[in-house]
């Protein structure tokens, strides 16, 4: 079994984190909740592991915000499931959240790789 | 508004979302049950992988829900449903409690209803702050406050200038009979100038107040009645203004309808009747008749007013040294008329309702802190399939909530109840209304404070308790209970102590209500009907026609079977109305102001003998005590005491009512005030000799003593009087009895009030202390089944719970006495001289205590000591 259970390894989400990792996620395509957190534990190495605790209620303010919307849909594998994509409005807020959020980078990196 | 809109259809829409996230979770666990299949698991051990990696399914669609706005609304309204059937799963604890809450909430609203209408709430008159009366008073000779004459009413207010308005009225209400409207009736009348009206400021209902043209002697024939009189006569006030009624034969003109509420001077009156200052009235300034009612100048304190109305009285007093030698005047507020008897009861009352409120907390503290103790268990198990921490902090506040309402809701109704019983206690001198209303802020004030204890003890615990979750909790109880012990101790030993005090209280009452009742009035007042007639005063001035009255009306009671005696006297014994005047001896007290007052009765023959009051010297009046015959007068044992102590009194010569009369007989001593006061001397004079004095002293009251049963005879006579006079009605028909035992009903009043409030204490603590002990017995049971397992004898378990409560109730019974004793002593006023310290009291409230605590521990305590050992060690498998 996989050890990235292990709280101690795991990244805490800053607030607001996941709302953006999910925008960025259904850039890609429409997706369910099973698939986007495959995709983040994918694409972040493994050091993010989605908590289903946090993933649903986290959708559920996407859609109260109408940044997203749901549809039932037969995955390829046959399966029903709730398909998100994004509404022209979540593509927007995806923009303003990611050069927030590079920006936010830029300056933690910046103040952290300072010399002592 | 859109929001709102939002929020609403988000709450009819709340099962779809729920069946959705219900249905999404499904697909998710089945795709990712699919992934681990793919590698390699079996299909059970797939599906189990994946559920375990999910997380909480519950807590993630109730905080996926939470995202959306209906969440508030409706989950409390899930919060209450649920809270509802956890109460009802337990009813004998909500009953218990709803009770408890009910009792005290209730007990205490009414109780402060009255003490708010009675000592509190401003009079309902316009600025009652700035209303006072003016008294006069005799420091030196111990007189704090009695009426003034009317000479001196008006130099007061010709003189002074601190009043905007100063009013007149009479000190006592005069009975009227009003007749030309169906059948007679006797109605009590107040006797006021136009400057009591415009010095309360009060509005008539309909018509107009009293005006300084009414006040003038020969002013036209005008009256003000109440407005339950004029709807009683004429079906509205509106309706009554300008009609005419029949006081005393004479016609009068309804001018004006005082509103319901008005109550000036006091309760009874029903007519006013303008006061007209007549060169009789005004004659003498030792005619002690009036009190005054003035508004104090907005500008002038009520100490500034007192400086003035000083210099008055000096002036007064050397301008008539004769009558006035010693007079001062006293200027109280309105506010302050109350006696300190009635403020005392009225607080007596109130620390007894707050008594009970506090061991209603108490108690209800105790039962909740066992349940949430009792329901750590359930909590953990809450806790441990997912609930989250503020949703069972709210569920837990809920229950609490729903508690605090339905204990609300009885006390409401307790207090709607018990407010008027209480009402029986306000004083009839004070001028308010009968029957206060429920005080909501009182009400309000009660239930927050059982609200807080509620969730203080109910929801803070559980929550508490799960805060630190207790692990054990999920696999017993057994220690859960520890924590809270010492308090929960505590809080017994406050009920206990409460419930001592209220029983001291109330015991006290109870033997003051013996010893009043046991007092010997000094005569006989079983077997005596009493009736009252008007003698209306035009009609029956001249001493003839009330001679031929009187023996028409006695001749032929007398004659009437079963019948011994009959007499008419000037009020009857326990009637306050009975005038009281000094008595003077010539060479021995000569100054009015210092010789011994008596209370005057003008009586016919056989009074003594209807009421089997003893001559112990001399003789009765008889017939041939008439008006011109020598002046007589008969004194009791007690007068004669301080005239001529030691002497002989026949024969000696005397000044009252207005003439010298000459002692021919000595009575015993009887109580004609009121039961509890012995102090006033008696002086009768015979009726025929009332000579210059007022018609207000000739007798009205018939006494009659029968054999058997004297109500049987009162259709008789009243017959009998309207053969002698067909206008005269017949007023008051009672038993003798029952006037003298009405003296003592605010005292059994009293008693009951606080009787009922121990009861409930008793109750209360009862209840406490075996609630206490029961879920110290359930918690310990594992613990007691190892004992008696390893041979430990029944007897022992036994005593070691009964000794448990019994330790509570001793500490309780130690704290509470000297508190008893604190507030004895406060109420010592109403105890009729029975002892605060009363130790055969204070033994009975400690023993009912003792047998209360002992009785409370012994069903638990048995209980615990018949626990099957087998069943509980399983128990704790």
């Amino acid at each position: 079994m996989p050890t990235v259970d292990d709280l101690s390894e795991r990244i805490e989400f800053l607030q607001g984190t996941l709302e953006v990792l999910i925008l960025r996620s259904l850039a890609l395509g429409p997706n369910h909740a099973y698939g986007i957190s495959l995709f983040l534990k994918q694409e972040s190495d493994h050091q993010f592991l989605v908590d289903n605790g946090s993933l649903y209620p986290a959708l559920q303010r996407l859609l109260q915000r109408k940044w997203i919307v749901g549809q039932w849909k037969t995955s390829p594998n046959a399966r029903r499931a709730r398909y998100y994509r994004l509404t022209p409005a979540g593509r927007k807020q995806l923009a303003v959240a990611t050069s927030k959020w590079q920006r936010f980078v830029q300056a933690m990196g910046r103040v952290l790789a300072l010399r002592t | 508004m859109g929001a709102w809109w939002s929020k609403l259809a988000g709450l009819f829409r709340r099962k779809a979302v729920d069946d959705e996230l219900r249905a999404e979770m499904d697909a998710h666990l089945e795709m990712e049950a699919d992934a681990h299949r793919d590698r390699g698991l079996s299909a059970e051990a797939a599906r189990a992988a994946a559920a375990r990696g999910f997380g909480n399914r519950t807590r993630i669609r109730e905080s996926s829900r939470d995202a959306w706005a209906f969440e508030p609304i409706e989950s409390v309204l899930r919060d209450v449903r649920y809270g509802l059937r956890v109460l009802r799963r337990s009813p004998a604890f909500t009953i218990t409690a709803v009770a408890v809450i009910g009792l005290g909430v209730g007990a205490n609203t009414a109780s402060f209803t009255l003490l708010d209408h009675v000592l509190v709430r401003p009079l309902p008159f316009a600025a009652p702050e700035r209303l006072v009366m003016l008294y006069e008073s005799q420091p030196a000779n111990g007189i704090p406050r009695t009426q003034t004459s009317p000479p001196n009413f008006v130099d007061w207010r010709a003189a002074s200038k601190s009043f905007d308005v100063m009013g007149g009225y009479f000190s006592i209400l005069f009975a009227v009979n009003l007749s030309g409207t169906g059948e007679p009736q006797r109605l009590d009348s107040a006797i006021v100038n136009a400057g009591v009206f415009e010095a309360l400021g009060v509005q008539p209902a309909a018509g107009r107040v009293f005006t300084a043209d009414d006040d003038r002697v020969g002013g036209a024939d005008v009256v003000i009645i109440s407005s339950a009189l004029a709807t009683g006569l004429f079906g509205g006030p509106e309706r009554a203004v300008g009609q005419r009624i029949n006081l005393d034969n004479q016609a009068q003109t309804i001018v004006g309808v005082m509103p319901a509420e008005f109550a000036f001077p006091s309760r009874g009156a029903q007519i006013w009747r303008p006061l007209r200052f007549s060169p009789a009235l005004m004659a003498s300034r030792s005619n002690h008749v009036l009190y005054a009612v003035a508004r104090l100048r907005p500008d002038v304190s009520i100490d500034r007013a007192r400086a003035e109305m000083s210099v008055i009285a000096d002036r007064l007093r050397r301008a008539y040294p004769k009558d006035n030698a010693r007079t001062e005047i006293a200027v109280a507020r309105l506010r302050d008329m109350l006696s300190p008897q009635s403020r005392l009861l009225v607080l007596a009352m109130f620390g007894g309702a707050v008594c009970l409120l506090l061991i209603a907390c108490t108690n209800l503290a105790n039962l909740l802190l066992a349940r949430a103790l009792a329901r750590a268990q359930e909590i953990a198990v809450r806790v441990a399939i997912g609930a989250g921490r503020a949703r069972i902090a709210r569920q837990l506040l809920v229950e609490s909530l729903l508690l605090g309402a339905a204990g609300g809701a009885v006390g409401l109704l307790l207090a709607a109840i018990a407010t008027p019983l209480l009402a029986r206690l306000v004083p009839i001198a004070l001028p308010v209304g009968a029957t206060p209303a429920i005080d909501w802020r009182v009400f309000a004030f009660a239930a927050a404070l059982t609200l807080a204890t509620c969730v203080a003890f109910g929801a803070a615990p559980a929550y508490q308790s799960y805060r630190a979750p207790d692990l054990n909790a999920l696999r017993s109880r057994s220690r859960a209970g520890r924590r809270t012990g010492v308090m929960r101790g505590a809080l017994v030993v406050a009920e206990v102590a409460g419930t001592v005090v209220l029983l001291v209280a109330a015991g006290l009452l109870v033997k003051a209500l013996w010893r009043v009742q046991a007092v010997d009035p000094g005569f006989r007042a079983d077997g005596v009907l009493t009736l009252r007639t008007a003698l209306p005063s035009p009609k029956y001035s001249g001493p003839p026609a009330r001679a031929s009255f009187y023996s028409r009306v006695l001749g032929a009671a007398r004659a009437l079977p079963g019948v011994t005696s009959a007499a008419y006297v000037s009020y009857q014994p326990m009637e306050p109305a009975s005038g009281k005047m000094p008595v003077l001896v010539p060479g021995v007290f000569d100054d009015p102001l210092q010789a011994p007052s008596a209370i005057i009765h003008f009586i016919t023959p056989g009074f003594f003998e209807t009421l089997r009051v003893p001559i112990v010297h001399g003789r009765d009046f008889d017939d041939r005590d008439d008006e011109i015959s020598p002046l007589v007068a008969v004194i009791s044992q007690s007068l004669a005491d301080r005239l001529w102590p030691a002497q002989d009194p026949l024969g000696r010569k005397l000044f009252a009512a207005r003439a010298e009369r000459t002692v021919v007989g000595v009575a015993r001593s009887i109580r004609v005030r009121g039961i509890e006061t012995a102090g006033d001397p008696q002086i009768y004079f015979p009726a025929a000799q009332l000579g210059t004095m007022s018609t207000y002293y000739a007798p009205k009251d018939l006494l009659v003593r029968v054999d058997g049963d004297p109500l049987v005879l009162a259709p008789s006579l009243t017959k009998i009087v309207h053969d002698a006079d067909a206008a005269q009605a017949v007023a008051d028909v009672r038993l003798l009895s029952d006037i003298v035992g009405a003296q003592t009903a605010p005292r059994r009043d009293q008693a009951a009030a606080l009787g009922a409030f121990a009861l409930l204490a008793f109750l209360l603590a009862a209840v406490g202390i075996h609630g206490l002990l029961s879920f110290t017995v359930s918690a310990r049971a594992q613990e007691i089944g190892v004992r008696l397992a390893l041979g430990a004898p029944r007897g022992r378990i036994l005593a070691m719970f009964l000794r448990q409560g019994c330790v509570l109730g001793v500490v309780g019974i130690a704290a509470a006495v000297p508190l008893a004793y604190a507030a004895a002593r406060g109420m010592s006023a109403l105890l009729f001289g029975v002892n605060p310290a009363d130790p055969a009291i204070y033994a009975s409230a400690v023993l009912v205590a003792a047998v209360m605590t002992v009785v409370g521990s012994f069903s638990p305590a048995f209980r615990a000591s018949s626990i099957d050992p087998n069943t509980t060690m399983r128990m704790a498998e």
